[in-house]
């Protein structure tokens, strides 16, 4: 890494940061020299981050509008002006959209829609807009990089979750639109399947290895892949508005 | 030297000569919320100046924009 800039004076908000990859990410912005907030739902989990990390943590429902904006307003009084945003909460969730042997339950639950539409696009559109919009205010140039998946082209039993990332991946490319005469940035990063233990708790192992057969790189990515990426865009301030692919192959 | 007029009819993509005070945002397609943020950019980086917000939520119009100026002591043409 000799020679390659760090992001020392660079504050950088992330939003999911107690999760496996949120954290991951959170820790690589700090070893880089960034002062990191993280914001998550999860009390508990936070505790025990910034227990371990000393990093400054908020607690937030990332879906809730006056949630949002007070956890929001607080970071940009105490810490701000915030030049990096990810947007790393979320969750995956699998059901289909009809299931014959379904009983009661023949139809995707709209109240499981709303909560996966909420968890990972609503979630990303609250946390980019109170950020965006104070960036603006104070011309502060930055960047938002919103965390999808390779779902998002449509994958069979996950149509709530494919939906909410297909909406994440076409608003970053509006906001790019938008917001690029005032430098703000906004880049998407679709993962394929990332080896972290959230993984081994959504898939069995015969799945895992199955899922590492199909893709051309026989394997699964590791959470340095994500980070290595986040920084890229970081640090390669002339990529907006675009979905970049971490998923070895994956989607080819 | 670039004029305000220049600056707002590059912004907002017009012909100079559709630029007169009158000019407001909304009435005409070109100026909406979004070409509003290219007009502050280039209002400020050419005449080298940053606006707050309320200022640029006050420019409604040309008319405002050269209240908005005059305030700051920027002189325009």
């Amino acid at each position: 890494m000799t020679g390659e800039p760090t992001l020392s004076g660079r504050k950088a908000i992330v939003t999911g940061g107690a999760g496996h990859l949120g954290s991951g990410i959170a820790l690589a912005l700090r070893d880089q020299g960034c002062r990191v907030v993280i914001v998550d739902r999860d009390p508990a989990a936070l505790a025990r981050f910034q227990k371990e990390t000393e990093i400054e943590t908020r607690a937030c429902d990332l879906s809730d509008p006056v949630a949002c904006e007070r956890t929001f307003d607080g970071i940009w009084q105490t810490s701000g002006p915030i030049s990096i945003l990810v947007n790393a909460a979320g969750r995956i969730h699998s059901a289909p959209l009809v299931n014959i042997a379904g009983g009661a339950e023949r139809r995707h639950s709209p109240a499981a829609w709303n909560e996966v539409i909420d968890a990972n696009l609503t979630s990303v559109f609250l946390a980019t807009a109170n950020v965006a919009e104070r960036m603006a205010s104070t011309r502060t140039r930055g960047v938002v990089i919103n965390l999808s998946s390779i779902a998002a082209e449509g994958n069979a039993g996950q149509g709530a979750y494919a939906a909410a990332k297909a909406g994440v991946n076409a608003a970053t490319l509006a906001w790019a639109k938008e917001l690029g005469p005032l430098g703000i940035r906004f880049v998407a990063i679709a993962l394929g399947f990332i080896d972290t233990p959230s993984t081994h708790v959504a898939l069995s192992d015969d799945a895992i290895k199955d899922w590492a057969r199909r893709t051309p790189l026989r394997r699964l990515g590791k959470i340095e892949h994500v980070t290595s990426t986040v920084l890229y865009v970081i640090r390669n301030d002339f990529v907006t508005g675009k979905v970049i692919e971490v998923d070895g192959g994956l989607t080819l | 030297m670039t004029t305000l007029t220049a600056i707002i009819a590059e912004a907002l993509r017009l012909d100079e000569t559709k630029v007169t005070d009158d000019l407001a945002i909304h009435t005409v397609a070109t100026w909406n919320s979004l070409t509003h943020i290219e007009l502050v950019i280039m209002i400020e980086e050419q005449l080298q100046i940053q606006l707050t917000e309320d200022e640029i939520v006050a420019m409604r119009s040309v008319r405002d924009i050269r209240t908005v100026l005059g305030q700051r002591g920027v002189s325009v043409t």
